[in-house]
């Protein structure tokens, strides 16, 4: 055999190796990795088949303002003078919002580890208010730094540059400082959400008209990005990033992932066919049969 | 003043020795900061250098130095082994977390007892330390050199492996036994000479504090016959991990035990 | 150091009467071959730490008593004792186990351990709310949790740890979320993390006059 035909023989002989397969994970996902141990058990065994995993500043602007704002606002009630537990979950869970059910969540899975067969006198009650306020004193940090140091192997967010992904909750004395301020340009906001939507949205709007009809998200996260392309003074807030939260996301991981992972399916697949990402559809199907 | 006195604890000191203590060098002024935070008040820093920082407690008797190498704590003359304890474990965890010491060695804690006498009366002092018999010397070496014995000095020094809060460490053990002379030093600092305005609201009550100290007679045995007790551990430790609280008062209560056992020989020998 | 501020001399009675006199030769220096440095192997192990002033270290005169002792040092030994206390019952375990999950019988040493960290969670031992956070973060893993090795060791890490600790701080509790991680312990339990518990509990609305009422699951 000459060299050459060595070296053919060789390359085409040598292995093939696979692209890294690069994982982009919705908010939702990041959440059922704590949320129960049936769930995370699932999704870390898909995780294994990726060689990266990555989630965004967009996201974990999501994960401040449902997860860590809800053990907030729990706390927030818990640290008032004389609270009671019964009564601070009664009044919390009286009151109808988005993310009612973790609310219920966090509340029951306190009782589960604090309760026990008793009457719950006056005296237990503010023990138990106690003992839950200490716990979320010191989970709301941890959840923050699992979400930005652990939980990935990066939180991309070169792209937008989210600044209230960036901030900590911080505790003062007592309570938490404000979670999620409004963004000023200027003063506390620096990102780059309005340019990145006036260079990529009109395109991507355009893959996803098929499908907006059907997704109120989706028309949600349209009415954003046309305020930006009929307004050239336009400077969003976290509450309209986050209306558009799921275009952003996938968005600021254009071009670095090469799968996304999210339960809904509704809005990533096509998300994931206008940006070019494989979809992976997370179900839960022995939840619904248990 | 009693012409005698029992044996009774003039000194105690504790010391650490730090490894890698090096951010000394970059954080002496945060640890003299939290030390003034955490500890009780009185506490005043004296002068700090890169060779050094001190503070002392003068309401306490206690000082406190460190560098980079060691910490010591000591409590002079007037004895409280509760405040000396709670002191001395609050500053060592203060240094330890500033500082980042992951590994000390070396722990030691010394307990000096003193016997009084007067002025006149080194004499009675040496022939009672002779008497105590601690250390007898031989009488044919007495007979070498000719005469009674009129002073002794000894050191004894013992050494053993033993296990200690589930590790193997290496234990020694040393008494000093001698007569000395002392001169007290009234307490002075130079910040008694400043106007109290200059000074901040913790320091202005600690110096008034040791301004009335200093019109105090002090009561002091010019004269004395001194033990020294002292117990380490010749091992390293990590510095989180480290049981200094079951440390110290372990040395504590061996020092008194000792000092109980010699006051009964005395009693033997009378 | 008594030496240092009460001016002593060990009596010259036991002390040398002559000085070593060095005889000095026309166009030599004083000290030959470098000098010669001596150190006991007596010597004491506690090091004396050289401060710039001596201004500043005069002593406290004697005086009959101090003020109160402090305080902190009772609520360190009640602590103290708790903690040797916990530790002493993690040592029953050793027959208890089967496999890795803590049997039946060790039920009784579970319930003994819980009731001692109640009892933990109440002594006011450190500042603020240290000790406290410490005890809920531990009781968020044990509680109500089919106890297994990886509970049993990081209870012992960490009362190993805490039981030393004179000053408690954010690094304790920090430590103890450390410890939780290494054992594979979800950190999040009782809070976002739906716990796997032993029983389920619910709170029940019961009318304060119906005494036949059932509180149990």
């Amino acid at each position: 055999m000459t060299n050459q035909e060595k070296q053919m023989t060789e390359t085409s002989t040598a292995p093939v190796t696979a692209p890294p397969r690069r994982a982009l994970l919705d908010t939702t996902v990041q959440l059922d990795r704590r949320k129960t141990a049936s769930r995370q058990k699932k999704i870390e065994s898909l995780l294994k088949e990726f060689d990266w995993k990555f989630s965004t500043g967009i996201s974990l602007l999501e994960f401040k303002a449902t997860v860590i704002q809800e053990c907030l606002t729990i706390h927030n009630q818990l640290r008032r003078s004389g609270a009671r537990f019964t009564r601070v979950r009664d009044a919390l869970l009286e009151k109808k919002g988005q993310q009612i059910s973790l609310r219920a969540h966090i509340f029951n899975n306190v009782l589960q580890v604090f309760a026990g067969s008793f009457d719950i006198t006056e005296e237990k009650d503010h023990l138990l208010a106690e003992k839950a306020r200490l716990l979320l004193e010191n989970i709301i940090p941890r959840l923050y730094d699992w979400f930005a140091k652990e939980s990935v192997d990066t939180v991309l967010n070169a792209r937008l540059d989210c600044d209230r992904a960036k901030e900590p909750p911080r505790k003062k004395t007592a309570a938490f400082e404000v979670n999620i301020p409004e963004c000023k340009r200027g003063k506390n906001k620096f990102c780059h959400v309005e340019e990145v939507i006036r260079e990529e949205g009109p395109r991507l709007l355009k893959s996803l008209e098929p499908h907006v009809a059907a997704s109120e998200q989706l028309q949600r996260a349209a009415e954003v990005f046309q305020s930006v392309f009929t307004n050239p003074k336009a400077d969003l807030s976290h509450s309209n990033c986050r209306n558009a939260g799921d275009c952003l996301i996938t968005l600021e991981a254009k071009g670095k992932a090469t799968h996304a992972l999210s339960s809904n399916a509704k809005e990533w697949k096509p998300l994931s066919d206008a940006l070019g990402f494989e979809f992976v559809h997370i179900t839960y199907p022995e939840e619904k049969t248990a | 003043m009693p012409s005698h006195s029992p044996f009774r604890v003039h000194h105690l000191q504790a010391s650490v020795h730090f490894i890698q203590g090096y951010r000394y060098l970059d954080r002496c002024g945060e640890a003299l900061i939290k030390l003034e935070n955490i500890l009780e008040k009185g506490w005043l820093p004296s002068e700090t250098t890169p060779k050094a920082g001190s503070l002392k407690n003068d309401q306490l008797g206690l000082t406190a130095s460190f560098n980079s190498e060691a910490l010591t704590v000591s409590q002079i003359e007037f004895i409280s082994f509760e405040h000396f304890f709670d002191q001395a474990c609050k500053i060592f965890e203060t240094l330890v977390r500033t500082f980042e010491i992951k590994e000390i060695n070396l722990p030691s804690i010394k307990v000096v007892f003193q016997k009084g006498f007067k002025d006149d009366e080194v004499e009675e002092a040496s022939q009672h330390l002779i008497k105590m018999r601690l250390c007898t010397p031989n009488g044919g070496l007495v007979a070498l050199l000719g005469g009674k014995p009129e002073a002794l000095e000894f050191v004894l020094v013992t050494a053993e492996d033993l296990e200690w809060n589930q590790e193997r460490v290496h234990q020694r053990r040393r008494m000093q036994s001698q007569v000395i002379r002392q001169e007290r030093q009234p307490p002075f600092d130079e910040r008694l000479l400043r106007r109290a305005r200059q000074l901040g609201k913790q320091q202005r009550a600690a110096i008034a504090a040791l301004m009335q100290l200093r019109r105090q007679v002090p009561e002091i045995f010019p004269v004395a016959v001194q033990l020294d007790l002292e117990h380490s551990f010749e091992t390293e430790f990590g510095a989180e991990a480290f049981d200094l609280p079951a440390f110290l008062e372990q040395g504590w209560t061996w020092a008194e035990s000792v000092s109980s056992g010699l006051t009964r020989l005395e009693g033997e020998k009378k | 150091m008594a030496e240092q501020r009460f001016l002593t001399n060990s009596v010259s009675w036991a002390g040398p009467a002559t000085r070593e006199a060095e005889p000095i030769a026309k166009g030599e220096p004083a000290a030959r071959g470098g000098q010669k440095i001596e150190r006991s192997i007596s010597e004491p192990s506690s090091l004396k730490i050289a401060t710039s002033s001596v201004a500043g270290e005069g002593q406290a005169s004697r005086r009959r008593g101090l003020e109160k002792p402090p305080k902190d040092i009772a609520v360190y030994r009640t602590f103290r004792r708790l903690c040797d206390r916990i530790l002493d019952e993690l040592g029953k375990f050793g027959p208890f186990f089967a496999g890795d999950q803590v049997s039946d019988e060790g039920v009784e040493v579970v319930a003994e351990i819980e009731a001692l960290l109640e009892e933990l969670y109440t002594c006011p031992h450190g500042q603020g709310e240290f000790l406290k956070r410490v005890v809920v973060a531990v009781q968020s893993q044990v509680n109500n949790a089919d106890w297994d090795r990886r509970h049993v060791t990081f209870l012992r890490e960490i009362i190993r740890f805490l039981r030393v600790r004179y000053l408690l701080d954010e690094g304790t509790v920090d430590a103890c979320y450390d410890l939780m991680k290494e054992q594979g312990l979800d950190r999040f339990r009782g809070t976002i993390g739906e716990p796997r518990a032993v029983k389920r509990y619910r709170l029940e609305e019961v009318d304060e006059n119906d005494k036949s009422r059932e509180t149990n699951d």
